[in-house]
């Protein structure tokens, strides 16, 4: 068992996208790791939903683990806003 | 009047079924965040739901919210997320009695008020689904002037009856009768229970036949593949939507003319003859619009 | 209408086992949690939690390419973060290895007939990383600074025995650095920490030898399952599995050239893993080199030994026996009070391992 602080949202089927949030590695910065099946075309745009609901919703810095199926925006920003708000909730 | 002859349950937390909502062919979908939801996935369903209502409405499609029952913590954030992101229905589970949906009205305008949305657009729709619902159902469908419709949710009501489901459907006649009973005695839709044989479509297309028989306006689904064989089902015939027609042109001339009464060859169109004629036309493809403008 | 429902009753998992058995699968064993996707009551595929590895993910022949194991790995997932696991295992088939990559678990190693997968963190590259950081801490507080080749051994020390503290010697007459490895799967009568512990305190006098906790790449319950169930029938594939990740990942960036491996004269699944070791090693640069056991009146010394010792009764604690089988660390801690319940453990259980 880890004792890390982490929440997940999101699954791992067709169109959707599974988000883990855990405190970030580098003091002072958010984190962030991708892994898509569309990586080569969409890879920017999933870090840049990312990073928009990052800054929508402050939790303090984090690292951010993406697998992504396929999922469109407003899924990424839906699954992002998820995750963030059980970060939220966890006790430090 | 949204079209609602076929009204399909999508789970409410798979983005690629909300995403593909609008190419199934249902006249209205219904975005699940009751059964088919995990309890601990009621926060990400709910999220998703709200973006999905926001950035990819379906077109064309009706779009109804199906919340969590009153007596979860749940209820009132759904209704929250249903009013932030908008659709024309929220379906309230469990309905049984006319406080239950007195209750929901006063939780939707809350959340009405709170987020600003002035013009109370949404449309209430009850599942009853109990047998406490089933004998309180004129009572539930004049409960409340924003109840638009009442839905009967049969697999709740035969297992607390202890009835077992059958093709045939004798089990849930009284149940549909009562239902269709009290929805037009309080002016409002009725949509049947979806059919749960989800592989038998020879004998769907014999179920929804007979609940269009009755008078249904439409019928709920689970499953894609019943929405060809329903839509059939409760699409009125040729001659019904020329009757129709004719009754609403009829009509608009008596009222351009400021007469009080219309009449059609002979006989006097009263306001249950011109709902019945409205209902038709809802229920036909393409705009209602063609059968208004002759 | 798709559902997914928790394997719960008897007639569930009846049915769970049947989809498993047609697949040439075994159910998994022990307490685990476990969830079969059902399609309108038939039931399309199944998965299982034990801890934190994923097993038993099957999906029926007529519902694959249908999505049903990233379905029910998503909710494993899930399960699983619900109670705090947030770093998940998957052993399986060469051959399935690429359906699970697929839905976004991640490729730890694969040998030819078996693979492991794993999902969260930290991975086994962040793992890697900080067993470095350790290491390298660690060797510049040591006198020497020799330039040399650094070696590896894993043991589970179940208790530590003279046996392991001559495995050890031997091992550092032919390598400058040797990293330590304890089993940290916690199947064994001693507790983890207990075991660690021994090794630490009997390694005292050893300062070239670095006493780590093995993690979850060796000789764990996801990279050699048979290890712990004591089973041989596919003791030879879990044993190949482990020695790739060991060869492939941990000796690469831990920068390991030699792995040593006691003499099993007597547990079959562990001379099929030396036996796999000599074999696979080799071929991705790393020697293995096998010593020979230290033997006391004609008996190898081993740690079942003294465990079936303390198993016995407590005068026997007191026996010449005893002091000839364990260093006097081990042997200060296996008649001290805190042994009470593993004693009564080792008697419930004369097998336990």
């Amino acid at each position: 068992m880890s004792g890390i602080k982490t929440a997940i949202a999101g699954t791992l089927e067709s169109n959707d996208i599974m988000i883990t949030v855990s405190p970030s590695r580098q003091e002072g910065k958010n984190t962030i790791a991708v892994e898509s099946i569309v990586m080569r075309q969409f890879g920017p745009a999933i870090i840049a939903a990312i990073e928009d609901s990052l800054t929508q919703f402050e939790v303090g810095f984090v690292h951010i683990d993406a697998r992504d199926r396929g999922a469109l925006e407003c899924t990424i920003k839906a699954r992002m806003e998820a995750a963030l708000l059980r970060y939220k909730e966890l006790p430090s | 009047m949204k079209r609602c002859r076929s009204m399909l349950f999508m789970p409410g937390n798979n983005p690629g079924m909300l995403a593909s909502a609008q190419s199934l062919g249902a006249d209205c979908v219904i975005f699940d965040m009751e059964d088919a939801v995990a309890q601990t996935e009621k926060d990400a369903a709910r999220i998703l739901i709200r973006h999905a209502l926001t950035y990819m409405r379906p077109q064309g499609v009706g779009v109804a919210v199906r919340i969590n029952a009153l007596d979860t913590a749940f209820w009132k954030e759904d209704i929250a997320a249903v009013v932030r992101g908008g659709a024309d229905f929220v379906l309230a589970p469990k309905t049984n009695g006319p406080d239950y949906v007195r209750e929901l009205m006063a939780g939707l305008e809350a959340a009405e008020a709170e987020h600003g949305v002035k013009d109370a657009r949404i449309v209430v729709f009850a599942l009853v689904e109990s047998a406490l619902g089933i004998e309180n159902a004129f009572a539930i469908a004049s409960a409340h002037k924003r109840l638009g419709g009442m839905l009967l949710g049969a697999e709740d009501l035969t297992a607390e009856l202890g009835a077992r489901r059958s093709a045939g459907g004798d089990e849930i006649f009284h149940a549909r009768s009562r239902i269709l009973m009290a929805c037009r005695a309080a002016g409002i839709r009725a949509i049947d229970t979806p059919f749960p044989f989800v592989t038998d479509l020879e004998a769907l297309a014999a179920d929804a036949a007979f609940a269009a028989q009755l008078g249904f306006d439409g019928k709920a689904a689970i499953s894609p593949h019943h929405i060809v064989t329903i839509n059939a089902a409760f699409s009125p015939s040729p001659e019904q939507i020329n009757w129709a027609g004719r009754v609403m042109a009829v009509a608009r001339r008596a009222a351009g003319e400021g007469k009080g009464v219309a009449s059609l060859d002979g006989m006097m169109i009263d306001l249950p003859v011109i709902k019945r004629a409205e209902r038709i036309l809802a229920m036909c493809d393409g705009p209602v619009e063609d059968f208004h403008a002759n | 209408m798709q559902e997914f429902r928790e394997i719960i009753t008897r007639r569930d998992h009846a049915e769970a086992r049947e989809l498993l058995r047609a697949a040439g699968l075994d159910a998994p064993e022990g307490a685990a949690f476990g969830l079969g996707c059902y399609e309108d009551g038939f039931l399309g595929g199944v998965g299982f939690l034990a801890g934190n590895i994923l097993c038993g993910i099957c999906i029926h022949p007529s519902r694959r390419g249908a999505g049903l194991a990233a379905g029910i790995v998503s909710r494993l997932i899930q399960h699983a973060a619900a109670q705090g696991r947030h770093k998940l295992l998957l052993f399986t088939s060469a051959a399935e290895m690429p359906k699970f990559q697929e839905i976004g678990l991640k490729l730890v190693a694969q040998s030819p007939h078996a693979a492991l997968l794993e999902f969260g963190q930290p991975d086994c590259a962040a793992w890697l990383e900080d067993m470095r950081g350790v290491l390298q801490e660690q060797r510049q507080a040591m006198p020497t600074a020799a330039y040399g080749q650094t070696g590896a051994i894993v043991m589970n020390a179940n208790p530590f025995t003279l046996g392991h503290l001559h495995l050890v010697r031997a091992a550092l007459q032919r390598c400058v650095y040797l990293c330590v490895f304890v089993v940290e799967e916690d199947a064994s009568v001693f507790p983890f920490d207990v075991r660690l512990a021994l090794v630490r305190q009997g390694l005292g006098q050893e300062p070239r030898a670095i006493v780590l906790p093995a993690g979850p790449y060796m000789v764990s319950r996801a990279s050699f399952p048979s290890y712990f169930t004591g089973k041989t029938a596919h003791s030879r594939i879990h044993a190949e599995l482990d020695s790739t990740i060991f060869a492939v990942r941990i000796a690469k960036v831990l920068d390991i050239g030699v792995r040593f491996v006691g003499q099993e004269p007597s547990c079959e699944v562990t001379a099929r893993y030396n036996a796999a070791l000599k074999e696979i090693l080799p071929q991705h640069g790393v020697v293995c080199v096998e010593i020979e056991r230290l033997s006391s009146d004609t008996h190898a010394i081993s740690a079942s030994r003294v465990r079936e010792l303390l198993a016995g009764p407590d005068a026997d604690l007191a026996r010449d026996d005893l002091r000839k089988l364990v260093p006097e660390t081990t042997l200060g801690f296996v008649q001290s009070d805190a042994m009470l319940g593993i004693r009564n453990a080792l008697r419930k259980h004369q097998n336990i391992y």
